[in-house]
């Protein structure tokens, strides 16, 4: 552009030279040169002037350019975080959706609502001023109530009366007084005055800050419990009834037939004393059996007094000791000790609750057994107290003639025998005793033998020592 | 000791028992006694008594210098008898012997309250029933000193 200019200049200046006066013209013309060369100068200094600002624009533009880029770069980045961003906006989005979100927290509330109320027991949630909060269907159940409406806002004790309201034993009373949870029993009573036993259990309810809200109720109807154990005590009640009627008979049966047994007896012995080689000898054998049974049936019964008695004459438990109880024994027993040359050792014995005459009588009958089935040896009876848990466990162990498995069951009937009464004389009630004596303290007998090889008898007595 | 009165008088016993069988048992086995005894008989109570306060029939009965007394009467029981008879001036020093076959430790420590003077178990075991009515025979008819022969 600025070269067209100083053309355009140039062709002025010659058609100048063409026409006017030659002097005046020169000097008109050295004005004008030196006008346009001052004027060419000052373009020139113009020109490098720009040259100058294009520099520095240049530079300037350059610098931008930088400038821009370090931008971009930036915003580059700052376009990926805003994408990362997006995508976390997205995934947050997709839990934190409120939609979603109400649809999740009804579906867990449609959940915990069928568990409340398909609950076997009934639940309630009260404030702290005894108004229902909340309560489940089983409990509108148990109320003889048929909607929450009749129940919500109203007093626990309106609506689910029971034999705690306006006690201290109340729950709600004693979650309110610090316990933290309570469980008791409880007589509640139905809209139509049904009583129901309950068992009530409550929690404290708290708040999002562990503060207390109330309580949940939870009833347990125990109506069938409780008929049940009417039932069972009313059938426990008959059977001990039962059972005393039949002690009772055994008594009297054997105490009353005592009587014209022992005149019997005692007649004919009378007769065999006055008379005996002063009839004929047939006359004599008649009194002698006549004698042999009325002393036998008179031994029966005596034993069948003795196992009565161990129900309807025996004692309360006191404290026995049992090294007492032994060393009675062996007193008891000296003669058949000493004739038999028997040797009885004993390691330290407990002192527990018991009647001790039975418990004299237990022994005795079982150290006296242990001398009676005794072997070609010399009888040796041990006996021993191990303490296991809730009971001591006594055993008699001998050396004697021991009793084949199959019997060990029968041993223990009242008047079974292994033996004729030839070897053995006895009625077979000893070991019925026992079992009576160890049942009676709530323990139980057992044996171990092996035919040739001893007996070890065995029984328990529980340490609480309740009849 | 004075041998010369040569037949003593003889021991007075009452026997106060309801079982004839008894009755009869303890009367065979006094009768093989070495020391001469009359054993008299009531059955209840109520007789008893009268024995020994000799009322109606029995005006006039001897005192006795023992009584065998059962527990178990008819009519006034044994335990009755006794407690009138140690809460009587005249008949409260008669030794008392109950026969019983009660085996009751109430029966026994009751009957010591009511001043028995011994209590005998009844054996059921005749050959130990003639060793009791012996030893009662030995001791209370020997070796005691009764007061009625003060």
């Amino acid at each position: 552009m600025k070269a067209e200019k100083i053309s355009k200049e140039k062709t002025a200046l010659l058609s100048t030279f063409s026409s006017g006066s030659e002097a005046s013209q020169i000097v008109q013309l050295r004005q004008e040169l030196e006008a346009v060369t001052k004027r060419l100068q000052s373009i020139i200094s113009e020109r490098e002037n720009i040259g100058k600002d294009l520099n520095a624009a240049r530079e300037k533009i350059r610098q931008k350019s930088e400038e821009l880029q370090s931008i971009t770069e930036e915003l580059a980045r700052t376009k990926e975080e805003l994408a990362r961003t997006k995508e976390d906006l997205q995934a947050q989005a997709a839990v934190g959706n409120p939609s979603a979100a109400h649809e999740e927290v009804q579906k867990r509330n449609s959940e915990l609502n069928q568990i409340f109320n398909t609950a076997a027991d009934g639940m309630r949630v009260i404030d702290k001023k005894y108004t229902v909060l909340r309560t489940n269907k089983t409990l509108l159940n148990m109320e003889g109530l048929s909607s929450e409406d009749e129940v919500i806002g109203r007093k626990c004790y309106e609506v689910f009366p029971g034999s705690l309201c306006h006690t201290e034993e109340c729950p709600l009373n004693r979650i309110l007084h610090g316990e933290e949870r309570v469980e008791c029993d409880a007589e509640k009573r139905g809209k139509d005055g049904t009583r129901i036993p309950c068992i009530v259990t409550a929690t404290s309810f708290l708040g999002p800050d562990d503060e207390l809200l109330g309580i949940v109720e939870d009833f347990k109807d125990i109506s069938e419990w409780k008929k049940a154990e009417k039932e069972l005590a009313q059938r426990a009640e008959e059977l001990a009834r039962s059972n005393r009627d039949l002690q009772q008979f055994a008594y009297v049966a054997s105490h009353d037939l005592q009587e014209p047994l022992r005149m019997v007896a005692s007649y004919v012995q009378l007769l065999s004393r006055r008379y005996k080689g002063r009839l004929d000898s047939d006359a004599d054998d008649f009194i002698a059996y006549a004698v042999d049974g009325a002393l036998r049936m008179q031994n029966l019964i005596n034993d069948l007094l003795s196992y009565s008695r161990v129900g309807t004459h025996g004692r309360e438990f006191e404290p026995t000791d049992f090294t007492e109880v032994l060393n009675r024994v062996k007193g008891n027993l000296q003669t058949a000790i000493t004739e038999s040359n028997a040797v009885i050792i004993h390691e330290s014995m407990p002192t527990l609750m018991a009647d001790g005459s039975q418990m004299v009588q237990l022994f005795q009958n079982l150290i006296s057994n242990a001398i009676k089935f005794r072997s070609q040896e010399q009888p040796l009876i041990q006996v021993s107290a191990e303490s296991q848990e809730g009971a001591w466990v006594f055993s008699v162990h001998d050396n004697g003639i021991g009793i084949d498995p199959e019997y060990f069951g029968r041993i223990f009937t009242i008047f079974q025998r292994l033996h004729n009464k030839a070897e053995y004389p006895g009625t077979g009630i000893g070991l019925a005793i026992c079992k009576r004596i160890v049942e009676r303290h709530g323990g139980r007998i057992w044996v171990n033998s092996e035919p040739g090889k001893g007996s070890t008898f065995y029984f328990t007595i529980p340490k609480d020592g309740k009849m | 000791m004075d041998f010369s009165l040569a037949s003593p008088k003889p021991i007075e016993i009452l026997l106060v028992e309801d079982n004839p069988g008894d009755v009869r048992l303890t009367m065979e086995i006094f009768k093989e006694a070495k020391i001469q005894n009359n054993l008299h008989i009531t059955m209840d109570g109520v007789e008893a008594l009268a024995f020994l306060r000799r009322e109606g029939k029995y005006s006039r009965a001897p005192r006795p210098d023992l009584i065998l007394l059962d527990l178990n009467l008819p009519k006034k029981d044994g335990r009755e008898v006794l407690a009138e008879i140690k809460n009587d001036e005249f008949l409260k020093r008669i030794p008392v012997v109950a026969l019983t076959t009660s085996r009751s430790e109430e029966d026994i420590l009751k009957t010591y309250d009511l001043h028995v003077n011994c209590y005998i178990i009844k054996p059921v075991d005749f050959e130990q029933f003639i060793g009791v009515i012996k030893g009662i025979e030995d001791f209370w008819l020997t070796v005691v000193k009764l007061p009625g022969e003060v």
